[in-house]
């Protein structure tokens, strides 16, 4: 897409080719299957057949080349965080990180004390939504999938920016 | 020939054999089926409790949620909070009278009268680890998970997700200028009382 991105004056065409791409973007955002901590069992739980993904249109893909969704589920420790962000290079675009668990969104119960640990996931990639709970229940994480959908749906990927 | 013939009725009947068992799970497809569809339908409040003293108080982790009219500002959540998720600051005033200013009532539900006004109440629930200790200290049970004993007044709510970190930080002190605080508190400014 990047050579056709935001190159596009308003009109119909483009409005619904926007919406368009909107639709195939949010139905299908495949995610990156990798876990950090504890809260990668809640995702492998959602991913499961009583919470099954797939029900929304998240398969999981071991490749990030692959992935358009990165899941941050766990701890990110100062180790990690080098190849979060190196992972997250990886990825194509359009891509989306969700900071699932209170540890990958702020650092969590370490947030004081953890000499050892990324207090937030954002300080190294950008986020676009931010899951509560440790670990969050599936019904949670499921939540915060549907709302980067609606996000990814309001995205205009072809309009240009104006201001 | 023959064979030629064996050959049609054996594709036909074993597809005809496939296919009932392909419609039998067609038809049959709610019976057995593990799938929670889950905005439509969600998990059940576990029915259990925590095995000790209160009988009818359910562990649930979900958000948290403090009855500003009720809290003391004892400080007691905050001080057993393992990740020192609560951050609390008060100012002393007359006890036990409200000050419609800033929104205080001077007396609790249950009968405590206050000396503390709260100027500020704040749960980052991006930090806490829902483990429910800030609860069980509290003299006044203003301060409770969604869902768990108080579930008629706050629904049960552990889907918040946000787009901003921010807006996950819960401020429950309510509102009030620097200039009404000070009108309100009897300690003079200069020797600010912090808890
Ligand atoms: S948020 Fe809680 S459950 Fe998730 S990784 Fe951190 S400590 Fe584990
Ligand atoms: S539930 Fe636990 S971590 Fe969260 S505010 Fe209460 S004591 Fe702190
Ligand atoms: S323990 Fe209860 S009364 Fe005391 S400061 Fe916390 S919420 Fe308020």
């Amino acid at each position: 897409m990047g050579l056709l991105e935001h190159k596009f004056q308003d009109n119909v065409v483009v409005a619904s080719m926007d919406k368009l791409l909107g639709w195939a973007r949010s139905t299908s955002p495949w995610f990156f299957q990798f876990g950090l901590a504890c809260c990668a069992i809640e995702m492998m739980a959602t991913a499961a057949s009583r919470h099954d993904l797939m029900r929304i249109g998240m398969i999981p893909r071991s490749s990030p080349r692959q992935a358009d969704v990165m899941i941050v589920a766990g701890t990110v420790t100062m180790k990690m965080a080098l190849r979060v962000k190196k992972l997250y290079e990886q990825m194509a675009n359009p891509k989306y990180v969700i900071s699932m668990g209170s540890c990958a969104t702020s650092g969590g119960p370490y947030w004081q004390y953890g000499y050892h640990v990324l207090k937030g996931v954002d300080l190294v990639v950008p986020v676009d939504v931010y899951v509560p709970g440790c670990p969050p229940r599936p019904e949670a994480l499921i939540e915060g999938l549907l709302k980067l959908q609606e996000k990814i749906q309001a995205e205009r990927p072809l309009t240009k920016k104006t201001a | 020939m023959r064979a030629y013939l064996r050959t049609i009725w054996e594709s036909v009947s074993t597809l005809v054999t496939g296919m009932t068992i392909t419609w039998r799970h067609m038809v049959n497809i709610r019976k057995g089926n593990v799938t929670l569809q889950y905005p439509e339908e969600r998990w059940p409040r576990p029915e259990r409790d925590i095995g000790f003293d209160q009988d009818d108080y359910n562990v649930i982790r979900s958000r948290l949620h403090v009855d500003m009219d009720d809290c003391i500002g004892c400080l007691k959540c905050e001080r057993v909070c393992p990740v020192d998720c609560i951050k609390i600051e008060t100012e002393k005033v007359d006890k036990g009278e409200d000050i419609p200013d800033v929104g205080h009532t001077g007396i609790t539900s249950n009968g405590t009268k206050k000396a503390l006004l709260l100027t500020r109440f704040d749960i980052d629930m991006t930090e806490c680890c829902y483990c429910n200790l800030c609860t069980y200290p509290c003299p006044e049970e203003c301060i409770y998970m969604t869902g768990g004993p108080n579930s008629e007044k706050h629904p049960i709510d552990y889907e918040f997700s946000q787009f901003d970190r921010n807006d996950m930080v819960y401020r429950f002190a309510k509102e009030a200028s620097e200039e009404q605080v000070e009108k309100a508190t009897c300690v003079k400014n200069g020797e600010k009382k912090n808890g």
